[in-house]
């Protein structure tokens, strides 16, 4: 049966400069996700780092696409945060994420070519340290397992039943 | 009273620009530009393997990935003395020329061209008229009025959802923008068709370097796996895919790019603000031969001081009296003291923040006020960049350089003196592209050869393994970045990095007083610039955006008076 749908593509960008600690989440999450991910083909995973309109073309190329970053909600260290997709750019005039100024415009590209995904959905973190550092600050750290389950279930809900492992 | 504009930063990433600008009479009486953001990659790659800083350097700028990544393996391989094979070289090239191009062209479209397009008035547009202008400068194809109609439909759902995105950061209807709406409306087309084209030219890096934003180098060559009969790796048919993007993004260049910049230019060549400094420096690249020999560069080295073309002073970036960095007012120290200037192979960061607690409304500019240190060459500030580059290849008289100026200077009906301003920094930008378009073509097809020949070499591996490495070693890496020239400075210890340095583009062009008192780059553009309006300072965005700044910013505008505040962001 599962031959008769072509699956849709999901894209997961994890977004985030890894030089200022927590700032980086969505790209150290990446490694965990492939884990978790391996066996589902329609899923591609790519490392958005932090990076502006190269992104266009995953973005465009999704059918359901996920983006994983630090965003700064004014909520406890450590707080899970979802949003979803109308809500995403309307967000940009409280400069929740850091990277949204760039992030934004590669959304608002796609918009105007008429070519946003069916649905986004963005995944962060309230970071605990901005600073200097290659390594995530503790709270986030243990969070990772909770944030990965986030996402894989996510990816199950878009994905057909015959390809969710 | 006296208006003091602000532009502040929106991010942590290098290149967080905030600009105070003090109005007098309408006009900028004095600028000065601070970065708000450390950079401290210097402090994270201490100790490591040379080998790997570059996978860590990429990462200062998420513009500039590959540009660090490349400076940090010549600082390396000129340290160790280690000679890259030709293909290594040459793809090397491809690839930041492939950068090149979709820098500029995103810069100009993405970043910079609603500094002068008015992207509202394009809706006031006649698709049929502005379909007559694009098939008298171009014989790009679309170019029917029927497509330019479809673009102003997508506008116009755009503009009338409320939704603006990034359209609504503009300072549309401002009485500085000259266009007729149909050439706002080409414009606007364009914007649309860079962003398909920018999707395409990336592959050029990806396919070369494994993986974009940021892809693999390697200490000694490339890790490009060339191999034409494999089924992996860079074969017959990838190659051909890469000259087929060169050819496609040259063909974007000269009857795109160019033509619309020529139009637009030819309403604003009476703004002759935003020149500044005069003083143009740049350290060279795109070598036809090993990057030790500056004779083979594509781009020539050279200095120019106060605006003389008649003489080009040589660089030496090992002199410890040329390239120096002073912190008189920037918040570090250096041995302890407050002042001085340091070569960036004795560079110290160490940070000492003595500026106003946050929130604050402005900096005490009479004291440091930046994050950015002052690069100087032989205590002098410097301009690089596009205008710097264009300039030193025409004064240098490298034939292509003079044509090219020469030519567009006529269509324009312009002095070459025009050059030195916002419009000029521009208009140089579109002129080096059709340059390295033309280069990016000539490398590739010296790399076909080559492989035809059987060489498909990339890495030279005799200086590999750290026990090869004498015990302590200093190197510079130095190359043109889009921004500029950049330079890395490193010094080896028993196989560890001692101490390293990046000396960036922005940090030149962006830098604060130094101790002579002599502004920055910017600072120097932006003084005496008339402002039409002091709320909508378009004129700020247009000679800031004019140098590529990495990052969107934010300006805030605080009236001394009223302490009324508005925050606008820059795209």
């Amino acid at each position: 049966m599962h031959n008769q749908t072509q699956s849709k593509k999901i894209h997961i960008i994890g977004i985030g400069n890894t030089l200022y600690s927590d700032e980086g989440v969505g790209v150290h999450l990446l490694p965990f996700l492939e884990d978790a991910l391996s066996n589902y083909s329609h899923v591609e995973i790519i490392e958005g780092a932090t990076d502006g309109m190269k992104l266009l073309e995953p973005v465009e190329e999704a059918d359901y696409l996920i983006v994983i970053d630090a965003i700064n909600a004014g909520k406890p260290v450590g707080e899970l945060i979802t949003i979803r997709n109308e809500e995403i750019p309307q967000y940009f005039g409280i400069k929740m994420s850091i990277h949204q100024v760039g992030f934004q415009e590669v959304l608002f590209a796609a918009r105007l070519q008429e070519r946003l995904p069916e649905e986004m959905v963005m995944f962060g973190i309230q970071p605990e340290s901005l600073e200097l550092g290659i390594e995530l600050s503790a709270v986030v750290k243990k969070r990772l397992p909770e944030l990965v389950a986030m996402v894989v279930e996510q990816v199950n809900c878009w994905s057909e039943p015959s390809e969710a492992v | 009273m006296a208006n003091r504009i602000v532009v502040d930063p929106v991010s942590r990433i290098e290149g967080h620009l905030r600009v105070e600008a003090d109005i007098k009479d309408g006009v900028i009486a004095k600028a000065y530009s601070s970065g708000t953001a450390i950079r401290g990659i210097e402090l994270i790659v201490k100790d490591r393997d040379p080998r790997d800083v570059w996978a860590f350097v990429q990462r200062i700028c998420g513009v500039c990935t590959s540009s660090h990544a490349l400076a940090s393996i010549r600082t390396v391989e000129d340290a160790l003395d280690i000679k890259v094979p030709k293909n290594a070289s040459l793809i090397r090239n491809i690839m930041n020329e492939a950068l090149f191009l979709h820098d500029h062209i995103v810069h100009f479209y993405h970043l910079h061209a609603f500094d002068w397009v008015d992207v509202v008035d394009a809706l006031n547009a006649d698709p049929a008229e502005t379909s007559k202008i694009a098939q008298s400068i171009s014989d790009w194809p679309k170019s029917s009025p029927g497509y330019f109609a479809e673009v102003q439909n997508k506008v116009k759902k755009v503009v009338d959802s409320g939704q603006l995105g990034i359209f609504a950061n503009g300072y549309w209807g401002h009485p500085e923008y000259k266009l007729p709406p149909e050439v706002n409306l080409l414009a606007v087309a364009h914007y649309l068709e860079a962003l398909d084209w920018q999707k395409e030219v990336v592959k050029i890096q990806t396919i070369l370097g494994g993986k974009n934003p940021h892809p693999h180098y390697v200490v000694g060559g490339m890790a490009t796996p060339l191999d034409i009969n494999s089924d992996n790796g860079i074969h017959a048919e990838r190659l051909m895919h890469i000259s087929q993007l060169i050819d496609q993004a040259r063909d974007f260049v000269t009857k795109v790019y160019i033509p619309d910049l020529l139009a637009i230019g030819s309403y604003y060549k009476e703004w002759t603000y935003g020149g500044g400094l005069n003083n143009y420096l740049v350290y060279g690249d795109f070598p036809t031969g090993d990057i030790r020999d500056v004779d083979t560069y594509r781009i020539p080295r050279g200095v120019i001081l106060n605006g003389k073309l008649n003489e080009i002073h040589d660089i030496d970036l090992k002199d410890p009296e040329q390239v120096q960095e002073f912190i008189d007012h920037s918040w570090y120290t250096y041995d302890g003291k407050e002042t001085g200037g340091k070569h960036p192979w004795e560079g110290e960061q160490t940070f000492n923040y003595t500026g106003p607690k946050p929130p604050y409304d402005f900096l005490d500019v009479d004291k440091k006020y930046s994050w950015i240190k002052s690069p100087r060459w032989k205590e002098q500030p410097m301009e690089t960049g596009p205008l710097a580059r264009m300039l030193v290849g025409y004064a240098s008289g490298r034939e292509e350089y003079v044509q090219i100026v020469d030519d567009t200077l006529k269509k324009l009906g312009i002095p070459l003196e025009a050059l030195q301003s916002a419009l000029g920094r521009t208009v140089a930008r579109g002129l080096e592209s059709v340059l390295i378009s033309g280069w990016m073509r000539k490398d590739m097809d010296q790399l076909l050869e080559n492989i035809k020949n059987g060489d498909q070499s990339t890495f030279d591996k005799t200086k590999w393994e750290p026990e090869t490495w004498p015990k302590n070693v200093k190197g510079v890496g130095w190359m043109e970045a889009p921004r500029g020239s950049l330079g890395h400075w490193i010094e080896i210890d028993n196989q560890k990095v001692k101490n390293y340095q990046a000396v960036v583009p922005t940090t030149w062009n962006a830098s604060p007083m130094d101790h002579k008192g002599n502004q920055g780059a910017y600072e120097a553009a932006l003084q005496n610039t008339p402002i039409a309006d002091p709320k909508l300072p378009l004129e700020i965005l247009r000679i800031v955006h004019s140098f590529d700044p990495c990052l969107a910013c934010a300006v805030h505008l605080t009236d001394l008076e009223t302490r009324e505040s508005t925050e606008i962001k820059l795209g």
